[in-house]
């Protein structure tokens, strides 16, 4: 008989990351080397030919993307990673991503810019990038971590949502979380949910490649399986056909790419929340600063402040509901990040949004260091101090 | 006795009226109508090697068997 | 012979007419390409057609294959990855001048560096057409296009020149006119297992013809009549002689390694030899609690002393011993040479927020490392200087402690490279907190064979000269 067994290791959060994938079942990694993400494709480089998966070094991003997205079309988990740089460079076809509806997996570690910036530092200066890189609206799905073990999670989980709602899904790491190594336990392979982009159930004659289900997504067809299609990046109709003059189509199409994202946001939304039930200051931290900001919250509340911690996991979509749940009466929400406040801009437009009257009060780091507790509890206290 | 005979037909709904087939033909079996667009006008002469058909950009001309007393 | 083949079966008919101006050549290059997809014989479930942005982009939408419109110039590598997942796949590529050599060049000299099994049509027709005739990079000198309004004073390049240099295994030149020759030379790229490339010459009437007094579209196709040369003719004459004509045929043809295969071949043996990454740690419940509370150790010095390595057999020692750890790296931009900092953090509970903030552990293998950090090492925690570089001690709370790690790794041990085990050694004894037995299992996993057992040596003798600098101490 054999036993379920979890995995005790020493894991970095790239190669968490490798593990993730592998246990999601990528299938086909392309890659360019890159500080700081360069780790993931050298692992994969090994693993994946191993599994009898394919590894393909590119000419540059550019190329990294497109390959991913058409081995996606022809039924593979396919997946990148890169830095700033090189997902400035991946922007033209992750929108094509996003609208020929390919499921892959996108994963951005994030390091100082901008242009050449930091290469070794860490930053998440490009979250609105994430967002609004490519141009047009698109959905879009992003992810971030704040431990090893979740980029492992997640990882499988952008795999997920990638097959699950046909989009391009990003795991939005940094360089602190991609380098940094904790003792990690991996759940055991049958505790791991895993799922498969859904097949049409119809005849090839009678398959509409682009006709949703009553969720938003199509049933998706790979090349090579009998169901011959047309795939293009300009506004098509449900049979693929290019429709470019049809209002009617293109605001069809649009909207129902929106719409997939923000009808099943119960299931794509993640977060986390601790103290936030009496809390009159919220700190709101995401990616590497939620431990800073965890350690910042529990020194507050042990010196008497009743302050609170809002994580979102799921960076985009944005958590609207669940953060306005969670401000409740805060009359402050503290924003700690490593930009010039591209995130405390969509919380300050939530709060608005949300009915709220709380104050946005951003902590910025811009020169790539790590914010410290130190400088979060000082906030905290100084707001504390100040009361509304 | 019947010989099997091919001859162009021309697709109108999507002939451009470029003149390739009417220029290029080597027994001439096309003519101009007052569009542009081709008649097929000597079809005996045709003698199936296919250029017309291959050099269309339209996709608009096939080859046709037509069955012909002799 | 005609029509034998039956291409009506080949056309997606719902997408017809095509959007194409009268006497476009991208017509009559996709027939000549069905014409020799279906003298393959292939099913078309297993034909794939990719194209990128223009005029051709459109091509694959009118043939009934797997088609798909991809971005501009980027269509190679969206073949390279669908080849790649699906090597099965008959995949043919139809490009547009602009397309596959402007925007799209560096994926073409790639796509034919791999030698990757697809077969490239290039639709030059030497303009940008969509765009309303624009020079493209095969525009002739001296042409006219709406980017041009004195005339092309740039050189046309020739992209079957590019192709040959950068690897391709089988070359082709023909025009729009030559539909025979055209599917003929098709059907070839087709048959070569490796990067093909067959170049159509075309008319734009529209966007190149009317503004290079090309009246019609006819006048265009009597050009491309009149100006080919067969590849063998063209041998014979001077480069004079050759200026405005177009040479046509096979022109090049070689048999080199295809990517796709090389790559199955690769992950076969890979398969063969793949073992468990042996990413687990076995834990050693007799070792447990031996190193209580909370302690942040700092390993400091140079890139490539192997300061990172040491900081994670250091962290998953601990693991063993049933502690949690984190190891956070900081190295600058340099392989080698530059600052390197490798910081472990080991706790009995949860680390809620892993970073030093006054180290219990410090090891120095630098003058630089030793000026910056050892002041700020817990008035209660251990110094360890690798004497060897640091000359000179700051003055520190903390108990300070001297050994030449280095000197003694590459004198007595013979290879300087182990003195961040032999420090580890050291620092295990020093510290009486880590168990030389868990560091040694680690450290069999970690080193490769080769070194295995001097690093062993290593450590051990570390924990020998620890053992020596306690008592002296004493």
């Amino acid at each position: 008989m054999t036993e379920k067994k979890e995995r005790v290791c020493l894991l970095q959060g790239n190669e968490a990351c490798v593990e993730g994938a592998l246990a999601a079942g990528v299938d086909l990694f392309a890659g360019y080397p890159i500080t700081p993400a360069t780790e993931i494709a050298e692992l994969l480089s090994q693993r994946l030919p191993e599994r009898g998966g394919s590894f393909v070094q590119m000419e540059d991003e550019l190329a990294c993307m497109a390959a991913i997205t058409g081995a996606s079309l022809v039924g593979a988990k396919a997946m990148t990673a890169t830095s700033g740089p090189g997902f400035s460079l991946m922007q033209e076809n992750l929108g094509f991503a996003a609208m020929v509806e390919a499921p892959c997996v996108i994963v951005l570690v994030q390091r100082g810019g901008p242009s050449t910036g930091l290469a070794t530092l860490p930053a998440q200066a490009d979250v609105m990038q994430a967002r609004w890189g490519t141009h047009g609206d698109h959905p879009v799905i992003a992810l971030s971590p704040a431990s090893v073990r979740e980029t492992f999670d997640l990882t499988i989980a952008a795999f997920n949502y990638a097959e699950k709602y046909r989009v391009p899904v990003i795991l939005l790491t940094d360089a602190s979380i991609a380098h940094l190594r904790e003792k990690t336990i991996l759940p055991a392979p049958e505790d791991i949910q895993i799922v498969n982009r859904k097949k049409p159930q119809v005849s090839p004659e009678e398959y509409q490649p682009y006709a949703p289900d009553a969720d938003g997504v199509p049933p998706m067809a790979s090349f090579s399986e009998g169901y011959r299609y047309y795939v293009t990046g300009c506004v098509h109709n449900e049979k693929g056909s290019p429709v470019l003059m049809d209002p009617e189509v293109a605001s069809r199409l649009l909207t129902r790419l929106e719409d997939k994202i923000k009808r099943n946001r119960q299931d794509i939304i993640r977060y986390d929340t601790s103290h936030v039930d009496d809390a009159e200051i919220l700190v709101f931290a995401y990616g590497s600063i939620t431990r800073p900001a965890k350690e910042a919250v529990l020194k507050a509340r042990q010196e008497g402040i009743k302050a609170g911690l809002f994580r979102p996991i799921t960076i985009w979509p944005f958590p609207d509901e669940e953060f306005v749940q969670a401000l409740g009466q805060a009359h402050t929400v503290i924003v700690p990040e490593m930009n010039s406040g591209q995130y405390a801009g969509e919380v300050a437009r939530a709060v608005c949004d949300g009915g709220k009257q709380a104050r946005v009060v951003r902590l910025l780091e811009m020169g790539s260091r790590l914010i410290h507790s130190d400088e979060i509890t000082a906030k905290v206290r100084e707001v504390a101090r100040h009361g509304k | 006795m019947t010989k099997k005979k091919m001859q162009p037909v021309v697709n109108l709904a999507w002939c451009k009226a470029c003149g390739l087939c009417i220029a290029f033909c080597p027994r001439d079996v096309f003519t101009a109508a007052a569009d542009g667009r081709p008649l097929v006008t000597r079809p005996d002469a045709c003698i199936a090697c296919g250029l017309c058909d291959y050099r269309c950009p339209d996709f608009a001309i096939t080859l046709a068997e037509n069955k012909v007393g002799v | 012979m005609a029509n034998d083949l039956r291409l009506e079966e080949y056309l997606r008919e719902r997408e017809f007419p095509t959007m194409w101006c009268a006497g476009c050549g991208h017509g009559v290059t996709v027939k000549g390409t069905i014409r020799a997809i279906a003298k393959m014989g292939w099913d078309k479930d297993d034909v794939l057609a990719v194209a990128g942005i223009g005029c051709s982009a459109r091509a694959p939408a009118y043939c009934d294959f797997n088609s798909i419109q991809t971005t501009h110039g980027r269509a190679i590598a969206f073949a390279t990855g669908m080849k790649m997942h699906r090597p099965n796949l008959h995949t043919v590529l139809l490009l547009g001048d602009g397309d596959c050599i402007a925007i799209g060049g560096n994926h073409f000299i790639h796509g034919a560096k791999r030698n990757i099994d697809l077969t490239v049509v290039v639709m030059n027709n030497s303009i940008y057409g969509m765009t309303g005739g624009q020079i493209s990079p095969t525009t002739p000198h001296m042409c006219n296009s709406s980017t041009t309004p004195f005339g092309n004073f740039e050189e046309q390049i020739n992209l079957c020149d590019i192709a040959i240099a950068a690897g391709a295994t089988y070359v082709a030149r023909t025009t729009a006119y030559h539909v025979n020759q055209m599917a003929a030379l098709i059907e070839g790229g087709l048959r070569n297992k490796g990067f093909s490339v067959i170049e159509v010459v075309e008319p734009c009437p529209t966007g190149f013809g009317r503004k290079n007094e090309f009246k019609t579209p006819v006048a265009m196709y009597e050009w491309l009549r009149d100006a080919a040369i067969s590849v063998d003719k063209a041998r014979d004459l001077s480069p004079q002689e050759l200026k405005n004509k177009i040479v046509t045929g096979v022109l090049h043809q070689s048999s080199r390694p295809e990517f796709i295969t090389e790559y199955a071949k690769m992950s076969k043996k890979a398969q063969e030899r793949a073992k468990s990454t042996g990413a687990s740690l076995e834990l050693m419940p007799e070792e447990m609690g031996k190193f209580p509370g909370y302690s942040e150790v700092r390993l400091s010095g140079s890139g490539g002393q192997g300061l990172v390595l040491a900081g994670i057999m250091l962290s998953e020692a601990t693991i063993k011993q049933g502690k949690n750890a984190a190891h956070l790296q900081s190295i600058g931009p340099e392989a080698r040479g530059g600052t390197s900092r490798s910081e472990v953090i080991i706790s009995d509970g949860e680390i809620i927020n892993p970073k030093i903030t006054a180290p219990h552990v410090l090891l120095a293998m630098t003058q630089e490392a030793a000026d910056k950090y050892c002041s700020g090492v817990k008035p209660e925690g251990i110094i360890l200087l690798d004497s060897t570089f640091v000359k000179e001690v700051p003055t520190a709370a903390a108990k300070t402690y001297q050994y030449p790690v280095t000197e003694f790794a590459r004198d007595t041990l013979g290879n300087p490279l182990v003195a961040n085990v032999l420090a580890l050694g050291i620092l295990a004894r020093l510290t009486g907190k880590l168990s030389v037995n868990a560091l040694e299992d680690v450290v069999r996993k970690r080193v490769p064979q080769r070194v295995r057992e001097l690093n062993i040596k290593a450590l051990w003798a570390g924990y020998e000269i620890g053992k020596d600098l306690v008592q002296t101490d004493a």
